[in-house]
């Protein structure tokens, strides 16, 4: 009996000496600097002291980072494989994204487009890693290859194509397409030597910095110095990728040294690397992936999505979300000319202003009602994947704080449930909305009428006729004219709110230069100029 | 003569201490459920008010296990999650407990065809992996505690229902049912006045036995996120929520863990002792 | 014995029967379309028209009893068809992580008993003593720990403040020791504690009594008879414990990161991909029924006294 209390009494003093024991030790985290976006980005500035070191290290070496997805074939015109074999330095694309989501060439120099009829030409001395040039042949072989495996891009099977010489591609389309240059800077237009490889799922023959020397399928990737490279001299020896899906793992990994550079990194993950400003290299360059809400029409009255909408605190919720989020108040970027439309910040006057004026009062629970009744209590739906949980916890609190009862409703997946069943109050979605640095791919998806993501109802005629004006559109002034116009409409329905804008976060090891750290888009890492780390 | 008086109060002395365990670990086990249903009651802080400025911070006075994630008040929390975690369970086993021994009851009273197919359908529930139930009735009748609770209760019956159908069917057979049947009484009754009483003993111990480990199991189905919807406490959701921060804030993640542990301990040790001080009382 | 066992094999038929239709059923009324997940999984936009004919190309949109006897009659064939996700078949992911999970259960298994049956043994018969006290203690704690508690807290001292332990050693005998060490833990307690109980039964056996009455060596009674006496329940509760093994270690797996079918089967469902969920849950039920006839057919072997009915 005694013997047993002493048990017990054991286990607690475990307890508390765990505690006190773990307390002690994280303390070096003092106050304020922990949800301030502003700290992580500063790290950067940090670089001078490794810029020497960056300039010896410019003899080769290999780097080791971490692939987040598991997929069995590097076929990079299938699915989204492309993704990942880009980042490797494997593939490349006709036309690139810079820093600015402005349009590059890359294999290609350039593209004329003239009503239905374009000229795709290539760029000098472009040739694959075994030495073969790339010719306007085998573009569009490729091409043709792309739109036979990957239906996002059936599209240029109704193209005539014809290789008028050896770097010149003349396309004849069936109708206009303003945005044929966005889609052949998609990862997807790659090109392989056809001919020369032989085994397409596990050593594509392709352009890039570096070529396969060991794939394991949903595993580990090991690559080689292109000899090749048309681009000229590759700077490192090689690269490895290891399969990690596990934050914790790419943290771990890191802090033991077992890798040199990852992105996507947790609040976490920011928080630790940002205290040894010697070791590790942050940099968070703001993507076009973003969380919205939609807010359903048939379930919540308009005054109330119109309150919902102003008393969502985006600033609030960035601050949680330590560096990994900031706010958003537009589906595009503002400073995009057809990002125009952007939502108010957080209004509580303005909200109690508009329940008010729709005959809602405060009652003494601080619950809105409207003729003794209750305001019904809004469902937030969210699954728990990217933070978006998170956020729905604080958006719920927001909201139950003003008036607006709310609760949570977790699914497993959205897509099996309230994106197709319709069945939410308030449901969150997450999405890069701007891929292509062009505003058509968003509201042809979301705002079209019968699109996957009108949920809400919202698509109507007047809109779809000025969507398909826009498709057809090449002038880009004009083309961000109708966008904005369209946005205005959609804003003023009240239907779709604008969360966050996620960061890509990255860091390196003193020494890595050219990860793609300047990047918004996930589908650049390895270039020519990579560098590995200096060694310690 | 003297020798014979000497044993019996020994066995008598072993019986009285094993008495007083059960009792003091049954004082001990209704006080942990006292509280846990009154903690909500006397919450230091608000479990589920959220702060920008306290995230991730360590023990302190204000807050004496630290705070969490969403700069939540774990202690608050752990005392809030203690009911839901608690009831849970309690819940569970009742449901288990007497579904299983209805199905048991009957399938040995009665034998036969139905007992072949009851047998049959507990042996495939068991070999299905329980979170692949657990998923698919989330799944389809949403994430929450109650679904949770029937996911697990789909299998759980099981274990109940084989034993009280060894116990039935070993009644069924001794001499004093047969002489009911033989003048007459029916089948209810005998079920009801007889068979029932004689198994309820050896059911309710093995209930107790039984309570540890389901707290286990729902922990953790919940720390998988099958649990309860943000933001209600739970302790196996709390230890998921906190667990990617773990280098961060271990102790938002041991807090609740270690909670766990010592409820389980508590459970299973009041039911040791129930069933060492029944096995004394049979021999 | 020989006839014995076929008649539990056949037996055993209609129970796999309904496994199959149960594991396809449940899946089945699974909410979440795995051609929207396909569509969707990386960010990709979902035209109505694109889902239509993904959801024809995988099959989707015939009557469920086509599906189900079409997957059943090529499970039959050893078919068990593609992953959705990759579209790559199911039967080999399934065997290589079949494999790390086997290395793990047996390596547990294995680790367990060495540990759990001696300490078992010496605690039953130094009875009572500070020894038998100090390890009372720890399996007790041991019994009642959640599976995540151990596994947190190993990765939290080994492989963050010790940093003993390398992060990318998965497949490695240096990866395998930490979850090996978290799943031994609550099994070597409850082995250890049966093994006492057992054993400490036998002792006060009349049987024993009398050995010793005649004078049989300590040693010789406890290896030849008590033991030998005790096996059965041992095997019990190991089988049992293979139960939890197989289906139970998908929390250490995913905390480990352990490319074992705990974790395969967790984001396999995670990303609806059907074809390898009921894979491995098939795998799962067979092997369960297969231990637990080997559990059945070991008890013959030790002790011939047990009725076959």
């Amino acid at each position: 009996m005694k013997k047993r209390l002493a048990t017990l009494l054991l286990c607690l003093a475990m307890v508390f000496t765990t505690l006190t024991g773990c307390g002690s030790k994280s303390e070096p985290a003092p106050s304020g600097s922990t949800g301030d976006a502003n700290a992580n980005t500063n790290t950067s500035t940090s670089e001078p002291a490794a810029a020497p070191e960056a300039t010896v290290a410019t003899t080769g070496g290999i780097i080791r980072s971490v692939e987040g997805f598991a997929y069995a074939t590097l076929d990079p015109h299938k699915d989204y494989n492309s993704w990942h074999s880009q980042k490797y330095g494997l593939t490349e694309s006709l036309f690139k994204l810079g820093d600015d989501m402005k349009i590059q060439p890359w294999l290609a120099k350039s593209l004329e487009i003239k009503d239905t009829v374009a000229v795709l030409t290539l760029n000098d001395g472009v040739c694959f890693s075994n030495g073969t040039p790339l010719t306007a042949d085998m573009v569009k072989r490729n091409l043709e290859r792309l739109s036979e495996v990957n239906k996002r891009f059936k599209f240029y099977a109704n193209f005539t194509m014809e290789a008028t010489d050896d770097k010149t591609l003349t396309i004849t389309m069936p109708e206009v397409m303003p945005t044929l240059e966005n889609e052949m800077a998609s990862p997807e237009a790659c090109m392989l030597d056809l001919d020369a490889t032989t085994d397409i799922d596990n050593a594509p023959i392709s352009t890039g910095p570096f070529a396969v020397d060991v794939f394991i399928p949903e595993g580990d990737i090991t690559l080689k110095r292109n000899d090749n490279y048309w681009g000229g001299h590759v700077n490192l020896d090689g690269a490895k990728f290891f399969s990690m899906r596990d934050g914790q793992s790419k943290l771990m990994a890191m802090q033991n040294g077992e890798i040199d550079a990852y992105d996507s990194l947790s609040a976490t993950d920011i928080e630790i690397f940002s205290a040894e400003p010697d070791r590790y290299q942050l940099f968070s360059v703001p993507s076009q992936a973003r969380t919205y809400m939609f807010l359903n029409p048939k379930t919540v009255p308009e005054s109330v999505r119109q309150a919902v909408i102003l008393t969502v605190d985006r600033e609030s919720i960035s601050a949680f979300m330590g560096g990994t989020v900031s706010p958003s108040y537009g589906a595009y970027n503002e400073s995009t000319p057809y990002g125009k439309v952007q939502y108010p910040s957080i209004d509580l006057a303005k909200a109690k202003e508009i329940m008010e004026a729709d005959g809602y009062t405060l009652n003494s629970n601080n619950v809105y009602e409207k003729n003794g009744v209750e305001l019904p209590t809004i469902g937030l739906y969210c699954y728990a994947a990217r933070s978006i949980d998170s956020m729905a916890v604080l958006i719920k609190e927001q909201l139950t704080n003003s008036g607006i009862p709310a609760e949570i409703k977790l699914v497993e997946d959205p897509d099996g449930t309230y994106m197709t069943d319709k069945q939410y109050d308030i449901c969150f979605y997450r999405m890069t909305t701007d891929k292509t640095g062009d505003p058509l791919a968003f509201i042809d998806g979301v705002v079209r009428s019968g699109s996957y993501q009108d949920i809400t109802g919202y698509g109507n005629a007047a809109t779809d006729a000025q969507i398909e004006e826009l498709r057809f559109t090449i002038d880009s002034e004009k083309r961000a004219e109708i966008a904005n116009a369209i946005m205005q409409d959609y804003t003023d329905a009240a239907v779709f709110c604008p969360l966050v804008t996620y960061n890509r976060n990255i860091v390196m090891s003193t020494g890595v230069t050219h990860f793609a750290e300047t990047n918004p888009y996930e589908f650049y890492t390895l270039d020519a100029n990579t560098t590995a780390p200096s060694q310690k | 003569m003297k020798k014979e008086k000497q044993k019996l109060s020994r066995t008598q002395l072993k019986k009285l201490k094993m008495k007083r365990k059960v009792i003091i670990w049954g004082v001990i086990v209704s006080f942990v459920l006292i509280m846990s249903f009154m903690a909500p009651f006397f919450l230091p802080q608000d479990p589920l008010e959220t702060n920008a400025l306290m995230m991730r911070k360590p023990p302190s006075f204000e807050h004496p296990l630290g705070t969490d994630n969403l700069g939540r008040d774990v202690f608050s929390r752990l005392l809030a999650g203690a009911r839901t975690s608690i009831f849970a369970t309690i819940m569970l086993v009742i449901f288990s407990f007497i579904v299983g021994t209805t199905i048991g009851v009957v399938c040995g009273y009665y034998g036969g065809f139905l007992d072949d197919i009851v047998m049959r359908f507990t042996d495939i529930l068991l070999s299905v992996p329980q979170l692949v139930l657990a998923i698919a009735v989330a799944g389809m009748l949403g994430g929450s505690l109650v679904n949770t609770l029937i996911a697990i209760g789909i299998t759980s019956w099981t274990s109940y229902a084989r034993l009280a159908r060894s116990h039935a069917m070993r009644i069924r057979q001794l001499p004093f049912i047969n002489a009911c049947r033989l003048t007459g009484t029916s089948d209810a009754t005998i079920i009801m006045s007889h068979v029932v009483p004689n198994l309820v003993g050896p059911m309710l111990v093995n209930a107790t036995l039984e309570i540890g480990s389901t707290m286990l199991n729902i922990a953790g189905l919940s720390f998988l996120g099958l649990g309860v919807a943000p933001p209600t406490p739970e302790w196996g959701a709390m230890v998921s929520e906190s667990r990617n921060y773990l280098q961060l804030a271990p102790w938002a993640v041991f807090s609740p863990a270690i909670a766990i542990l010592v409820t389980v301990m508590l459970f299973n040790y009041f039911g040791e002792s129930v069933c060492d001080l029944t096995n004394t009382k049979e021999a | 014995m020989l006839k014995y066992s076929l008649k539990r094999i056949v037996k055993l038929i209609p129970v796999l029967i309904a496994i199959t239709l149960i594991v396809f059923t449940l899946m089945y009324l699974t909410p979440g379309d795995p051609a929207l997940q396909k569509l969707t999984s990386q960010g990709g936009e979902v035209t109505p028209e694109l889902l239509s004919e993904v959801r024809h190309e995988m099959g989707l949109d015939r009557p469920f009893i086509i599906r189900y006897s079409s997957w059943v009659l090529n499970v039959l064939q050893g078919d068990l068809g593609n992953a959705y996700t990759d579209d790559q078949p199911v039967v080999p992911k399934l065997m290589k992580a079949l494999g790390y999970t086997a290395s793990l259960a047996i390596a547990c298994t294995l680790f367990s008993v060495i540990i759990a049956v001696p300490l078992g043994v010496y605690t039953a018969i130094k009875k009572d003593s500070l020894f038998d006290n100090i390890i009372r203690i720890f399996t007790f704690t041991g019994n009642a720990m959640p599976n995540f508690l151990i596994a947190l807290l190993l990765m939290f001292l080994f492989c963050i403040k010790i940093r003993a332990f390398p992060v990318i050693a998965t497949a490695s005998l240096k990866g395998m020791f930490l979850p090996t060490l978290a799943l031994s833990i609550p099994m070597i307690s409850r082995f250890a504690r049966q093994t006492r109980a057992d054993v400490m039964s036998q002792l006060s056996e009349e049987y024993v009594i009398g050995m010793h009455a005649r004078g049989v060596k300590e040693r010789v009674i406890l290896f030849r008879n008590v033991l030998h006496n005790s096996a059965g329940s041992i095997i019990t509760i190991v089988s049992l414990q293979i139960r939890v093994l197989i289906g139970g270690s998908v929390v250490t797996e995913m905390i480990f990161r352990w490319p074992g079918i705990g974790n395969l089967m967790m984001n396999s469902i995670t990303a609806r991909d059907f074809p390898v969920v009921q894979g491995a849950v098939l795998i799962l039920a067979t092997l369960q029924i297969l231990v637990n006839l080997l559990t059945d057919l070991s008890y013959f072997l030790i002790d011939k006294r047990i009725s076959l009915e």
